[in-house]
């Protein structure tokens, strides 16, 4: 997911990895090309990785790491271990940030975080003991008994066996409580198993040897269970996948697959994946979006209407990770709408409070994720639209453009030589033709909002302005790369150019990845993402995607540090 | 409006400090801090956001101490000779430098270093890239590790914030306080756990035998955690050992509390914890956002915590930032006679907007100078709290909507023990922020002639102190 210029919230991080070891020719592709990334630096469309060629059959796609559970797998673990529902913030508010959360180089545990944890533990272990001791110790309270729930639950909850030390000093912690009773003896072994790094941290390191792994090491059974689990279900291995793991079966490739395609058919799985996919296509971006509701600005744009938005939203994004089409992205004209959307975005009515899916037959709501009315919402300012942004967004997320530099020091002095009263389009205008170069880049990404001039800032579409004069949607694309640079006039020109070849599948592709593998993947030569990327973009199905992806050699391995 | 100063603070230094060495290991306050019952210095460090209008922050004419206070200082009026105003001094920083411009102000104020990017990622030429973290440790934490006047304490310094979408993710605009290079101490928002983890271990109302049953369960688990975290220190990669010496570093910290809450047990019989008003709920048919419904209600309470916090001596430094740089709080949402509808950040980017910038940063004097006010209510040692409390304020830029780095708005209150000259506008043109840092750490009992990067110091300030 790229960086937006600008925008306030986002905190992508590009990782670098395997550069330095690509043997790989970029842009020596199988057939797909991009043309020329514009003649001069910066700015152009990134050329599309090698999907033919040499590249790394083995290399792993991640090194060897711990990474710490966030917020909602905690949350999930937890209910899913011990039974109980922890408040949603653990370690961090509930305010979203605009970018995946689970990158596993940035969450780290400071004493903040200790603490925090340490107070949710008592909750947890409080509420589970509660609610769950006679699920807990189904045999009574027995020694025996309480040891069969560590070496059952509390293994769960560490996603492998627990050691027999282990096993020891748990039963002396809960000896420690157990004078005042069982339930707090039981409390106290949860208290210290959700502290524990062992449930905090995934580990992805293979078979433990003292100084971490010194070369490429193959994950555990236990492990591969867990970073599938943790991909798919944001959670720990479900049962199924449990025994697949303790009986090391989910190291053969049939049951692996297997596995993978049960998991996709889950409904949670579904809602995980299109989830998460709102942080790269926007949608998830919406929870920071204020509008003005004076009167004459929004007054529509309430926080129910917010909230419906949002949903509807991550309804569509969930459908097309599920069962749709990477082209789906751009092209589709599916809407989830309530009564209250359909009063406000003219579309027919009558189905109550309830998101029901439609195929919207307004040709202003058949471009897929671009003309998602939360979306347009999420790229726009309080008052007045954001061409910037949203061509940014479309740069970034849709296409993958190269990372632009820096506005230069005078950006907003050059800003403010602009009349106050120019419209978008003749900022836009203003920005491309100075003398200082704005347009360097700004003639990259501004025509691609320019585009979406016809929506409002709660995308909303209007053809003509309040005195009846149509609005220019009309713009020029320059330095995207010769198929599509030329006129357009307006959204379904600009999806018509986007959708040739395979610029969106292939971004597509890599955001997809670093979500899964909790990193960026901006340069590679390893078979297994290029393979994956070629999945992708020859059944268009994510569901193939993440198949090939996790179950591609790269994913089962990680590499370890001399 | 709910104040905690309903409640008569009674210091109980003394008696905390003669608890000395109970518990085997546990280290508490160095003896001379209790001698004769002598206050301890304590450290506050506040920050607010987006920059400032200068020409209504910093006072023109008069001399020294006879200046007229601009509008955004009027909330301070009545703390006037408890002030400095610090100007003519300069962010430690190049605005040149790629990365996010609040982050690396926020940064480079703090440790006088240039940041650098989190290990392991990288910017992917991203000019406003996020992935930065500091390069050393900030004043705060310097001070503590040095001074062992500011040790011993159950709580060993505090860090909060009042802006809850700034302690997600990442450090760059938010953190004010790290313990050394990429070692960030985020900021805590959330009152209730701030709150237990000061006042919630003192177990008051449990007899001595029942505390120490407790206290031994606690440890028992923390010493499971401990050895489960060291198994796995032992079979990571060298990359990932930040991530669990960092965590090893938590655990530690919660062994301290534990440890020294006998101590405070005996503190808290008689100095009690404040009363916090509830925070605002969030009304769904409003347009305001529950970070807007509670900003002022949430920063008078972490505020009052760190109050109380020092006035009972669980700790003596703090940080607190009323909200990031980036901060989306839209003040029309709050302030009844504000007009501008945009968030903060983007009002601070609106390059003429002078009026709307003055009254943001008006509404967070108000809200200090309550604090302030509060402080020097509070009896303590021969004097008040504030006398014996060092407060800095500042802000990451001086302008906000081109981030610039001269004449950066600051001030500083209380220090009467360290014999601060307040009651001035002091100008130090061209000076460095590190310049001050090292007259406040060399006044502060720790003599710096350099703070940060060297090349960011050009001689400490005179004239701060007497």
């Amino acid at each position: 997911m790229r960086n937006i210029l600008l925008m306030r919230t986002s905190v992508m991080a590009a990782f670098t990895f395997g550069a330095s070891a690509c043997v790989g020719t970029v842009g020596s592709s199988g057939g797909e090309t991009t043309g020329p990334v514009g003649g001069a630096s910066p700015g152009g469309v990134v050329p599309p990785p090698s999907s033919g060629g040499a590249c790394d059959q083995a290399a792993s796609l991640v090194p060897a790491r711990v990474w710490r559970l966030t917020d909602q797998q905690y949350v999930k673990a937890v209910s899913q271990v011990f039974g109980v529902v922890v408040p949603a913030e653990v370690t961090a508010p509930d305010t979203q940030p605009a970018d995946f959360t689970n990158l596993s180089e940035i969450v780290s545990i400071d004493s903040r975080a200790a603490a925090a944890y340490s107070t949710t533990a008592k909750t947890a272990a409080l509420a589970a003991v509660t609610a769950n001791l006679g699920t807990f110790l189904p045999c009574g309270a027995s020694d025996a008994c309480v040891q069969s729930f560590i070496r059952n639950r509390v293994s769960r909850a560490f996603r492998r066996p627990v050691t027999d030390a282990e096993v020891a000093s748990l039963m002396s912690l809960y000896h420690m409580g157990a004078t005042d009773g069982v339930a707090t003896g039981v409390g106290l072994v949860i208290e210290a198993t959700l502290q524990s790094p062992s449930f905090l941290y995934r580990t992805e390191i293979g078979a433990p040897v003292a100084g971490g792994p010194k070369a490429r090491v193959s994950l555990t059974a236990y492990e591969l269970a867990t970073a599938i689990s943790f991909a798919l279900l944001d959670s720990v291995p479900d049962d199924t996948l449990w025994k697949k793991a303790d009986d090391q079966s989910l190291l053969t490739s049939r049951v692996l697959a297997g596995e993978i395609d049960r998991l996709m058919a889950l409904l949670e799985v579904q809602e995980n994946l299109g989830y998460n996919a709102g942080f790269w296509l926007g949608v998830e971006r919406l929870h920071q979006t204020e509008k003005e509701t004076s009167a004459g600005y929004f007054p529509e744009f309430t926080p129910a209407l917010k909230q419906e938005l949002y949903d509807s939203s991550r309804l569509f994004v969930r459908d097309i990770l599920t069962r749709g089409k990477v082209t789906d992205l751009l092209t589709s004209s599916r809407m989830y709408v309530n009564d209250d959307l359909a009063r406000i975005y003219g579309l027919p009515g009558g189905m109550g409070s309830e998101l029901v899916a439609m195929d919207v037959t307004l040709p202003e709501r058949a471009a897929g994720i671009l003309t998602q009315p939360a979306v347009l919402a999420a790229f726009s300012r309080p008052d007045r639209g954001d061409p910037i942004h949203r061509g940014l967004f479309v740069y970034n997320s849709i296409i993958c453009g190269t990372t632009l530099p820096e506005p230069p020091a005078n950006a907003l002095a050059v800003a403010a030589t602009f009349p106050t009263d120019a419209s978008e389009r003749e900022l836009a205008s203003l920005r491309a033709t100075n003398s200082n170069g704005c347009g360097t880049c700004h003639g990259l990404f501004d025509p691609l909002g320019l585009a979406t001039e016809r929506y409002d800032p709660i995308g909303r579409y209007h053809a003509a302005d309040k005195n009846g004069a149509p609005i220019d949607a009309s713009a020029v694309l320059t330095n995207l790369g010769a198929d599509v640079d030329g006129p357009i006039s307006g959204l379904p020109d600009l999806v018509d150019k986007l959708k040739i070849g395979r610029r969106v599948s292939d971004c597509a592709a890599t955001n997809m990845a670093e979500f899964v593998l909790g990193r960026s993947v901006v340069t590679d030569n390893s078979c297994s993402l290029q393979e994956s990327r070629n999945q992708l973009a020859a059944s268009g199905s994510f569901r193939d995607y993440f198949r090939a992806l996790l179950t591609s050699p790269g994913f089962l391995t990680r590499d370890g540090e001399n | 409006m709910k104040r905690h100063d309903s409640f008569q603070y009674i210091p109980r230094r003394t008696l905390l400090a003669g608890m000395g060495t109970t518990a085997a290991g546990v280290m508490l306050r160095p003896l001379f801090a209790a001698a004769a019952g002598a206050s301890p210095t304590r450290l506050l460090v506040v920050h607010r956001p987006c920059g400032t209008f200068l020409d209504a922050f910093f006072p023109s004419g008069g001399d020294d101490t006879t200046f007229t206070l601009p509008s955004i200082l009027q909330p301070f009026a009545a703390l006037k000779d408890d002030m400095v105003i610090v100007d003519g001094v300069t962010c430690p920083r190049d605005p040149g430098w790629p990365g996010d411009k609040h982050g690396a102000g926020m940064m480079t104020m703090m440790t006088g270093r240039r940041p650098i990017e989190i290990p392991g990622t990288s910017s992917g030429g991203d000019p406003n890239a996020k992935n930065q973290t500091a390069a050393g440790v900030s004043f705060d934490q310097l001070m503590l590790q040095k001074s062992a006047a500011l040790q011993g304490t159950s709580t060993p310094s505090i860090q909060a914030t009042a802006y809850r979408p700034s302690s997600v993710g990442l450090p760059v605009f938010k953190v004010m306080s790290y313990t050394g290079q990429n070692q960030p101490l985020f900021g805590e928002s959330r009152q209730a756990i701030l709150f237990d983890g000061l006042f919630g271990t003192a177990m008051p109302n449990l007899s001595p035998e029942r505390a120490a049953t407790l206290r031994a369960r606690e440890k028992g688990v923390l010493d499971f955690v401990n050895q489960d975290l060291t198994r796995l220190r032992g079979t990571v990669p060298k990359s990932q050992l930040p991530k669990l010496d960092a965590h090893l570093a938590g655990i530690q910290a919660l062994q301290t509390r534990l440890n020294a809450s006998a101590a405070s047990r005996g503190a808290l019989s008689t100095c009690r914890p404040p009363m916090l008003a509830a925070l605002p709920t969030q009304n769904q048919t409003d347009d305001l956002t529950v970070d807007e419904v509670q900003h002022q209600t949430l920063s008078r309470n972490l505020m009052a915590i760190i109050l109380t916090a020092f006035q009972c001596d669980l700790t003596r430094v703090a940080t607190f930032s009323f909200s990031a740089g980036n901060s989306l709080i839209r003040l029309s949402k709050i302030l009844p006679n504000f007009t501008n509808p945009a968030g903060h950040h983007d009002i601070s980017h609106q390059a003429d907007q002078h009026a709307a910038h003055a009254q943001a940063d008006t509404f967070y004097s108000q809200l200090l100078a309550e604090m302030i006010q509060n402080m020097k209510n509070t009896p303590d040692g021969d004097g008040s709290l504030l006398d014996h409390t060092l407060v800095v304020y500042f802000n990451e830029c001086a302008i906000g909507a081109n981030h610039t780095i001269e004449n950066m708005p600051i001030l500083m209150f209380g220090g009467k023990n360290l014999k601060l000259q307040t009651g001035r506008h002091l100008w130090f043109g061209g000076k460095y922020m590190t310049d001050v840092w090292t007259a406040i750490g060399s006044a502060m009992g720790v003599p710096m002639t350099t703070f940060g990067d060297p090349a960011f110091n050009k001689g400490t300030v005179s004239g701060l102190f007497a």
